[in-house]
């Protein structure tokens, strides 16, 4: 986490960050004078009714508005394209509030759009006794869709389905139970059980999003816009650039100290250590029945040779 | 209850079986005095009222029966609640948490220094009543050696550091257990690993820090509190300062086999057998 956005020392407000000119012209080369303008006005008031974001790091704030902006979404969250979700995360010593971009389905679906390459993208809820069957030779997948619409949505959701077709033909669908969806938010979101966040306020929202984006990720062609759409959703964006970028939800980026994993590491490093520091034959063959894999086999095998090469 | 068979004192805290109780015991200076007081005796002198007292509590001494320490009970009380009840507790603090988890960089460290391999052994021995599972078991030569590896907290505690008796009777035990030659007692000087040194920091953090401070007031503590965490870092990190050599963080001490010296520890270990087996956990005698 060492590129994460470097906390303030002297705290400057997001208004003040957004009417510094380095910004103003970020924006307006973004969108366009007009745009960049009434983007960064719609962006402050944005901020100025949300108590989390104005208790971020407004770094952070600028940098996940900025992602929005390049993506050309509605900052509006009520559009439903993009959000800005505020994560708490640990420097060194202090805690810090962070911004992080959320893409939502409706603007992956705009994207989608705008590449002109989908005839169809699509994503919804499925409710009780839709789901049919899925033919796991070619992956199709069965529903049988409850056509009035006010008993349906008496009905419990069971799943997520998302679905497009390319102009081109192809056509790619992929259904997500409401358990399975469970566990991919508690596997990638820290704030999965937050009352006041994605999961817990919105998880129809969320299932679609994630649904859809796990296929488009998958099976479809991308536009520039689409992939960064999907690098940035759920990081913190360390620069206005949205260059680089810190995964905070992201389970495999979690440093975790495993005293049985780092003794066994240790020990390999000692053999490997031993067998090249090694001059004699006696010596290195301290190490032969503590060898513990294919690889450091063949590093003594060699050493081996070439100390007996070098007594001859 | 269990058998004595099925007793074992551990190697590590056995040396408590070898300490002294208090009142039963004669100094070499009060040996030395009561030798005196007999000679003037037996020479027709006599004692003065202070020498006739000191007299009569030196013979009282040394006609005393044998009776283990306090210490010593101690030792087989914490064996009685582990074998009986399932009872132990670790002492855990930081100093404790660095050996346990540095105990791969210590032989790493030996072995960079020695050139010879050490593996750390996993096997647990026992033998008669005694116990004890050793850090390393080594050859060098027809030489059987066994090492205890301790890594000390920082260069103070190393500098510092030398082996007491119990150590002596760890090591004495190791060798009998493992059918050794030597016994090498080796502390290390090995770097605090991040977590522990990130707590060192927090700790001096939290001495400062309140949470009614401003970001602006915490960021310029933090900024003028910079040299104290670098002294942090340099009292526990020495693998990448120049200052230290790797040769001058191995301290080794080295003990040669004492069949003799065992011997008075073996010899304690049917009172410690049986007070044992007088322990009762709600004995309010003990």
């Amino acid at each position: 986490m060492a590129t994460l956005t470097k906390a303030t020392a002297k705290k400057v407000t997001f208004r003040e960050l957004c009417e510094q000119p380095e910004t103003k012209a970020k924006f307006n080369e973004m969108l366009g004078e007009k745009n960049g303008v009434s983007f960064l006005d719609s962006a402050i008031r944005m901020v100025q009714n949300r108590q989390d974001l104005v208790d971020c790091e407004p770094e952070s704030v600028l940098n996940a508005v900025s992602a929005i902006a390049s993506l050309d979404l509605m900052i509006d969250p009520s559009f439903g394209q993009a959000f800005i979700d505020t994560y708490k995360f640990k420097i060194g010593l202090r805690w810090f509030n962070f911004a992080q971009f959320q893409i939502g389905y409706k603007g992956l679906i705009e994207l989608g759009h705008r590449t002109n390459s989908f005839l169809i993208i699509h994503t919804d809820d499925v409710r009780d006794g839709e789901y049919k069957s899925i033919n796991r030779m070619t992956g199709e997948i069965e529903f049988e869709w409850n056509n009035d619409q006010d008993a349906r949505k008496k009905l419990p959701v069971i799943g997520f389905i998302a679905y497009f077709q390319l102009t081109a033909g192809f056509r790619k669908s992929m259904y997500m139970t409401v358990k399975e969806m469970q566990d991919h938010g508690k596997k990638w979101s820290k704030n999965f059980r937050d009352k006041d966040k994605g999961w817990q306020k919105d998880f129809d929202g969320m299932g679609r999003k994630t649904v859809l984006k796990l296929l488009l990720d998958k099976y479809a062609p991308k536009s520039r816009e689409m992939k960064r759409a999907i690098a940035f959703d759920q990081a913190i964006i360390n620069d206005i650039h949205g260059q680089s970028l810190n995964y905070i939800d992201n389970p495999n980026t979690k440093v975790k100290v495993n005293l049985e994993d780092q003794n066994k590491a240790v020990e390999r490093q000692r053999i490997i250590d031993h067998i090249e520091n090694s001059k004699t034959i006696p010596r290195l063959e301290q190490v032969f029945e503590h060898i513990p894999d294919e690889e450091i086999r063949e590093l003594y095998d060699q050493k081996i040779i070439k100390l007996t090469t070098k007594k001859k | 209850m269990k058998p004595n068979n099925e007793i074992f004192f551990r190697a590590s805290g056995n040396g408590a079986l070898m300490t002294d109780g208090r009142g039963t015991v004669l100094t070499d200076n009060m040996k030395k005095d009561l030798e005196d007081f007999k000679t003037k005796l037996r020479n027709g002198g006599k004692l003065t009222d202070p020498q006739k007292l000191k007299f009569d509590d030196y013979i009282k001494r040394e006609n005393a029966p044998f009776e283990l320490s306090d210490t010593a009970k101690s030792f087989v009380k914490e064996n009685w609640l582990w074998l009986e009840k399932g009872f132990y507790k670790a002492l855990k603090t930081d100093f404790t948490d660095k050996g346990i988890f540095n105990e791969e960089e210590g032989l790493s460290l030996m072995s960079r220094v020695h050139g010879n391999f050490y593996k750390k052994n996993t096997t647990r021995k026992y033998k008669g009543n005694l116990t004890g599972e050793c850090d390393v078991e080594f050859k060098q030569g027809t030489t059987k050696i066994i090492l205890d590896v301790k890594n000390c907290w920082d260069a103070k505690t190393f500098i510092n550091a030398k082996p007491d008796k119990i150590y002596d009777w760890q090591g004495e035990t190791y060798m009998d257990l493992y059918e050794a030659d030597e016994f090498w007692l080796c502390y290390t000087l090995t770097d605090c690993p991040d977590h522990l040194l990130n707590k060192q920091k927090e700790k001096l953090w939290r001495q400062y820090y309140d949470e009614s401070m401003s970001p602006e007031e915490a960021s310029a503590m933090e900024e003028r509190m910079t040299p104290m965490f670098e002294q942090i870092e340099r009292n526990l990190v020495y693998s990448n300062s120049k200052l230290y050599t790797e040769e001058e963080r191995i301290k080794i001490f080295k003990y040669q086999r004492d069949g003799e010296k065992f011997k008075l520890l073996l010899d304690r270990i049917p009172s410690a057998l049986e007070y044992y087996q007088t322990i009762k956990l709600n004995d309010i005698t003990l």
